[in-house]
């Protein structure tokens, strides 16, 4: 059977999802991305709503405590990816469902791959908050949740990668890049 | 570039993901669609700590019956499904992010574009609860699944009828898990 294109046709009971074409895997790839970030943005809505900001604060950062180890392991031995250096890290960064997916990103390595540079261009939960004008979610995903977990991310990788956030959100003007992040391996 | 079957070679600053191979593609959106359930039942366990069971369950409804519409919408746009009858919510259903195959064995009896039956074969939290919480088991399919199916199926058109079949524990050593009637009378 050709690749298909999408699944404009008809009902096919058996089909599974590498009759896809590439693109059509890619777009799959993005929706339960989407899905992944939004059940977890869900979640946090809904817990806010019934059991007020707190108990969602305490509540997500437990939560994403726990879970970004498991975030890390399962895209990492999908695409096999092994290693201990900056560059590593930076591979898992681009193909991380819950991060790459979902953003742009610049990388950039020097020196002999022991100094990264990491640049969110685009980062569409810093979008949604500002279309809501809502700090308290901001403050969530920045300064409680990326904040901590990227820098452990890091350590993962390697103890000795050094994190250093060079900006964050809020930012003056939307033409701004998001945040950016400057990882160094001293050997 | 050639394409890559997987990513344990150099790190390539532009990659994108069309430069991997189908079958990388289809191994990482298995790791995603995983990663799905997993936070979702992070989350059922922080909040089943901090407000019990019953206020942790009404949480899991509200969230999915919430997300339902989105989680259909982003798929049919992905895979350009079109229409409101039971063979496109089917079409959508086949390829659901938390309804992933390979997590979930299921079936699609499509029998005109208005009538068709699901049948689940194997089910992560079936195969769970069926041993350590059947309670748990018997909410989990008759109120959880119940009010979450028909929302996703809502989403598609509101007068999508759901019959269950069969739902819960029949008893039996080798049981589906669950069977469900999707309907547009005309």
């Amino acid at each position: 059977m050709a690749d298909l294109e999408d699944y404009s046709g008809e009902f096919r009971p058996d089909l599974k999802l590498t009759d896809f074409s590439k693109e059509a895997l890619v777009r799959l790839l993005i929706a339960a991305s989407k899905m992944y970030l939004g059940a977890d943005g869900m979640w946090t809505t809904v817990i806010r709503q019934r059991y007020g900001d707190e108990v969602a604060l305490s509540c997500s950062k437990e939560v994403w405590d726990t879970n970004w180890k498991q975030e890390l392991r399962r895209p990492t031995q999908a695409m096999n990816i092994h290693g201990n250096d900056i560059a590593s890290m930076f591979k898992y960064f681009q193909i991380d469902p819950g991060f790459a997916v979902m953003f742009d990103i610049d990388y950039e390595l020097r020196d002999d791959g022991n100094y990264g540079l990491m640049t969110v261009t685009k980062c569409r939960t810093l979008e949604y908050c500002e279309r809501h004008g809502d700090d308290w979610l901001l403050n969530l995903a920045c300064n409680e949740l990326d904040k901590p977990l990227i820098a452990e991310t890091a350590r993962f990788f390697n103890p000795e990668i050094k994190t250093t956030i060079l900006k964050l959100p809020p930012r003056k003007s939307k033409d701004d890049i998001a945040c950016q992040w400057e990882f160094k391996l001293e050997t | 570039m050639q394409e890559l079957k997987d990513y344990s070679g150099p790190f390539v600053r532009n990659i994108k993901f069309e430069d991997f191979s189908k079958e990388a593609l289809g191994r990482l959106l298995q790791a995603c669609c995983k990663e799905i359930l997993v936070l979702d039942a992070y989350w059922q366990e922080q909040m089943r700590k901090r407000v019990g069971e019953d206020a942790a369950r009404e949480c899991l409804i509200e969230n999915y019956t919430r997300i339902g519409k989105h989680e259909m919408k982003w798929t049919m746009e992905a895979l350009n499904i079109k229409g409101n009858d039971v063979e496109a919510y089917a079409k959508a259903n086949q390829f659901l992010p938390s309804f992933a195959q390979g997590f979930f064995d299921f079936d699609w009896d499509v029998k005109n574009k208005n009538h068709a039956i699901l049948t689940v074969q194997r089910c992560p939290a079936f195969t769970q609860f069926k041993e350590q919480d059947p309670e748990k088991l018997e909410w989990n399919c008759h109120v959880l699944e119940a009010a979450a199916i028909k929302a996703y199926a809502a989403a598609v058109n509101p007068d999508i009828q759901i019959k269950a079949l069969k739902v819960g524990l029949g008893g039996k050593p080798d049981e589906i898990a669950c069977q469900w009637e999707f309907k547009i009378e005309t």
